[in-house]
């Protein structure tokens, strides 16, 4: 059927359609504006302490341990109870949740203290099965040096290195413990300054101990490997919470403080600026000049946008 | 040169010395890898090995267990800046209790690592430097000066002998007098 086109009826259409576009335009300018209205959503980290926690003999209170696990949690998140604030941070039931711990130490003992991890654990099994968690580090005998006993069986927490956990993703060049099994990622790093290039060992240097061992080395001298590494896809899509154990921790390399807590956040990089700001905290009270923002973290917030350090954009809550 | 000229200088006294330096040379890596002198004659009472001694060596020569970056990553950088060589590493534990069966953390150990640096400058230097041995120490004779470290429960020694930094670390300091005797027997017999 043809149909033929009046100047009045191209005329009408032609109003309507700019009417349409200008509605268009109008609803966009509004939303905008009420975008811009809205209080930006800040970056939330937690530093939570308890004395009670620990004692100056590096022995945990399990309870209290536990305890400041969970209200952390809940303070992070804002939610009623643990199941609530795992399903907040994007945990569902048929997650399997590699936990990255960081067992790599020499001259004092920093590896993650065993209480919070279980906290850690039982918090997690609110959601999932425990055989759905899986602790990992490089490899066997650094978990077994930090205490950890190794199983692959099908019951209760898993825990094993890199070295048994089915070789190493081609494309990531990431262990397969979380390319390939994990669906979701914890980063469970130690509080340590380490005073060199890197000024301090926390949450996006942990993840060397993700990479093949021929790659590890690659990251001294250059930082901005170290931020790419955690820019990789697994690393970055998956972590759903940045932990660090500060119950002890180092203020200046092998110099160890009992800072009695533990830092939390969803943003590895906001994550990182506030445990540094726990360290150059104790490390004014030692008159000892503060530790300069690592450039890792620099090029982590600025060219691979894993998060911000930016003051104005975060929150940090002390409980 | 004729094949008469080769054989003759391949049968030399000074081809043969040249051999004997050679042989000598491979023993001695192969020795010093396999079978390492600053292994402790001693231990202390009631310590076993936790596990077969470890070596650690350079990117340029690895040693049986890797390089020192395998051994403690990015801490590793400030050795390397004091001519690190190699470092033998060794861990004692107390023979097992119930408590460390519980947790392993309970577990009393003693670690130790001996640095092999090039040279006595080198250990020097690295023994002055705060990035490893850092300031708020104690000293003591064991022979010869040693800085301490009380860190509760931790307790640390480090000394220098020839171009060895060693470093000592005792995970629970109510043995602090075995840990300084074993240390004045590494530095007799090192």
């Amino acid at each position: 059927m043809s149909r033929k086109l009046t100047r009045r009826a191209f005329i009408k259409s032609g109003t309507q359609t700019i009417a349409a576009l200008g509605a268009a335009v109008g609803t966009f300018s509004l939303l905008k504006g009420a975008l811009a209205g809205a209080a930006p959503v800040k970056s939330r980290v937690i530093l939570a302490q308890d004395p009670k926690a620990i004692n100056q003999r590096n022995q945990c209170n399990q309870e209290e341990v536990a305890a400041l696990f969970n209200k952390t949690l809940l303070a992070l998140t804002g939610a009623a109870d643990s199941a609530h604030a795992w399903a907040a941070l994007g945990l569902v039931p048929n997650d399997v949740v590699a936990v990255k711990v960081n067992c790599n130490t020499w001259t004092l003992d920093l590896r993650p203290h065993q209480e919070l991890v279980q906290a850690l654990c039982r918090s997690l099994n609110s959601v999932i099965a425990l055989n759905q968690i899986i602790i990992y580090e490089r490899s066997n005998s650094d978990l077994e040096e930090g205490g950890f006993k190794i199983n692959k069986t099908g019951t209760g927490v898993r825990c094993f290195g890199n070295d048994d956990g089915g070789g190493y993703h081609p494309q990531e060049k990431l262990t397969r413990i979380i390319t390939d099994t994990a669906s979701k990622i914890i980063n469970l790093a130690s509080l340590k300054c380490v005073e060199s290039d890197f000024g301090v060992s926390l949450f996006l240097k942990n993840h060397i101990g993700s990479l093949m061992n021929k790659d590890m080395s690659k990251c001294h001298g250059d930082p901005d490997f170290l931020a790419e590494v955690n820019a990789r896809p697994s690393i970055k899509n998956k972590t759903i919470l940045n932990l660090c154990d500060g119950l002890r921790g180092t203020y200046r390399r092998g110099v160890p403080w009992y800072w009695a807590g533990i830092i939390m956040g969803k943003d590895p990089v906001t994550s990182e600026y506030a445990a540094i700001q726990v360290i150059n905290e104790k490390r004014r009270m030692e008159n000892l000049p503060i530790l300069e923002i690592p450039d890792h973290l620099r090029i982590a917030e600025k060219k691979y946008q894993l998060g911000t350090w930016n003051p104005s954009k975060i929150e940090i809550l002390k409980i | 040169m004729t094949n008469e000229r080769l054989t003759k200088k391949k049968c030399g006294p000074a081809y043969f010395l040249c051999r004997c330096l050679l042989m000598l040379s491979f023993l001695t890596t192969f020795s010093q890898n396999e079978n390492n002198p600053f292994i402790p004659g001693k231990i202390p009472d009631g310590f076993v090995y936790a596990q077969t001694p470890e070596y650690y060596g350079t990117y340029r020569h690895p040693q049986k267990n890797g390089t020192i970056y395998d051994y403690i990553d990015g801490g590793g950088e400030v050795y390397i800046k004091h001519g690190f060589h190699s470092v033998t590493h060794i861990i004692l534990k107390k023979e097992t209790t119930t408590t460390a069966q519980e947790n392993p953390k309970n577990q009393d150990t003693i670690t130790l690592d001996i640095y092999q640096l090039g040279s006595a400058e080198n250990a020097k230097a690295a023994y002055a430097d705060e990035a490893i041995c850092p300031p708020g120490f104690s000293e003591k004779n064991i022979g010869a000066a040693c800085k301490t470290y009380h860190y509760e429960p931790d307790y640390l020694i480090y000394f220098i002998k020839g171009k060895y930094l060693i470093y000592l670390g005792l995970s629970n300091d109510t043995l602090t007098e075995t840990l300084t005797q074993f240390a004045e027997e590494i530095y007799k017999t090192l």
